[in-house]
């Protein structure tokens, strides 16, 4: 338990200390800020425009961050030789994931909670209240994509080099996010097939259940946020099963 | 140290290949050599030689092709790296950890203190016996100097009181202070029963510090004996004509 505890404090302390945390707080918050007084004053349709446009940065922008930091996790530190002491002690691999993870998500998590902390203080201060239950909500189960991005990260960190790792991470991320709006255009062109295809993958993999609107949480209610927090849990144990075993079976050093 | 360690090496082979399109490079062949108990050895060659190789496969960062490792006579597990301190070649640690934050990670991996005053105390020693100033303690590993992070990665190798030091050209980088200083505390430990394996290109400071030498050449073991051997014999098995 020490050692796990040890791995999570080393690997949290480094990225909140690295380069990347407060540039992404600034910018994230500068987001989050324009993104919130654009919704809260929007009437008009090019305002709407510019909600839909900061959000999509904002989730864009948490994503990135998760994929970055997973590749700095492992394969950064793979590959430039930091992890060489630490990986020649007694620490079984896959509780050195774990921890490495666990470091991880508290990082995205207190990154997350600034980013939410600084969106209410504008709300409050623009004299429109306190958040919803359904916008906590949609931020919640956005900061759950954000995790499983990082889990996957690692993933792909657990076997590739730092390009690779990012590359791969980008492009399975987009994948993620298009397959809902693919398996759907295939329905309704035909193609049975394929439309098969299609549903099952966006089964296992659809990041659109991450990125959902206040309003539609709130029409589809509390079901389909908690079925999202399983989704995500599984999809998280599903990835850090996975690096645990290839990385087991991998030499540390390249 | 609690216990002497002995390492014994059998039949090793280990190949890497870089990709798939180039032929796989034999890094050792049939390596068999023992590194005795209490004692410090050499491991030296020409560079390419296998010696940080060797060192790795000890450690369990590299995966042989065949062959045993054996300690004290049983094959390694990963439990025996608890009794293991390892300095690297170069000195890349984690640049956003404190120095005394990244030895204290360090100790919490290989042995949980049992409370804080003890991993203050353990702490506190090995800053002590690396000779760094207290200064440096909370100084972010990024604004130390190549000196100083090779002295830290020399803590980082004793501070859980391994019974077997594996040292891969440990005196790079460090000021002539420094190597005196790591010098000493190599020769005073192997006298309280430590054992070490010390690879280096300094056949001056291998002579002083060693009691036996292994020589490779290209992978194989050319020489493996005690450290009183001559020069030119010596540099005989680097050249290839035993």
């Amino acid at each position: 338990m020490k050692m796990l505890l040890s791995i999570v404090c080393g690997t949290f302390s480094s990225l909140r200390r690295g380069p990347v945390f407060l540039p992404v707080l600034f910018f994230g918050a500068l987001i989050s800020l324009f993104a919130s007084l654009a919704s809260s004053w929007g009437v008009a349709e090019f305002r709407k425009i510019l909600f839909d446009v900061g959000s999509f940065g904002f989730h864009i922008a948490g994503n990135i961050v998760a994929m970055v930091w997973a590749a700095q996790t492992l394969a950064v530190a793979r590959q430039d030789g930091t992890l060489e002491i630490q990986l020649a002690s007694p620490v079984p691999r896959p509780l050195w994931i774990t921890g490495r993870f666990l470091g991880l998500a508290l990082a995205i998590i207190v990154l997350g909670c600034s980013m939410l902390a600084i969106w209410q203080a504008s709300l409050l201060v623009t004299g429109f209240g306190w958040m919803t239950g359904a916008e906590l909500a949609a931020f919640t189960l956005q900061g759950v994509g954000w995790l499983v991005v990082a889990s996957m990260g690692l993933f792909f960190a657990s076997f590739c080099g730092l390009v690779t790792t990012l590359f791969s991470s980008i492009a399975v991320f987009l994948a993620g996010l298009l397959t809902e709006l693919v398996a759907e255009t295939i329905l309704s062109e035909g193609g049975a097939i394929l439309a098969k295809i299609f549903q099952w993958f966006k089964t296992f993999w659809n990041l659109q259940h991450f990125n959902r609107t206040p309003t539609f949480l709130e029409a589809h209610g509390s079901e389909y946020f908690l079925s999202g927090l399983a989704y995500g849990g599984f999809l998280i144990a599903f990835f850090l099963t996975a690096a645990s075993l290839i990385f087991s079976r991998r030499e540390a050093v390249f | 140290m609690t216990q002497k360690a002995k390492i014994e090496l059998h039949d090793i082979n280990k190949t890497f290949r870089n990709d798939i399109f180039t032929h796989p490079e034999k890094a050792l062949e049939q390596v068999n050599c023992s590194f005795k108990a209490g004692r410090a050895t050499a491991l030296l060659g020409h560079n390419g030689a296998g010696k940080t190789t060797s060192m790795r496969l000890i450690l369990g960062l590299l995966k042989q092709d065949s062959g045993t490792i054996l300690i004290d006579g049983t094959p390694m597990r990963r439990e025996d790296r608890r009794r293991i301190g390892y300095m690297p070649e170069t000195s890349k640690l984690p640049p956003d950890l404190c120095a005394e934050e990244l030895l204290r990670f360090q100790l919490n991996l290989f042995k949980a203190p049992s409370s804080r005053q003890e991993e203050r105390t353990t702490v506190g020693t090995t800053w002590e016996q690396i000779g760094l100033s207290s200064q440096h303690r909370l100084k972010k590993i990024r604004h130390l100097s190549k000196g100083m992070g090779r002295r830290l990665s020399w803590g980082l190798a004793i501070i859980h009181n391994p019974d077997l030091l594996i040292l891969d050209e440990p005196f790079t980088g460090l000021d002539p202070l420094g190597r005196q200083d790591l010098s000493k505390w190599i020769s005073d430990w192997v006298t309280k029963g430590g054992s070490v394996i010390m690879s280096t290109h300094e056949l001056d400071l291998a002579r002083r510090l060693c009691d036996d030498f292994v020589v490779l050449r290209t992978g194989r073991v050319a020489y493996s004996g005690d450290s009183k051997i001559s020069d030119d014999r010596l540099l005989s098995f680097f050249a290839g004509a035993p």
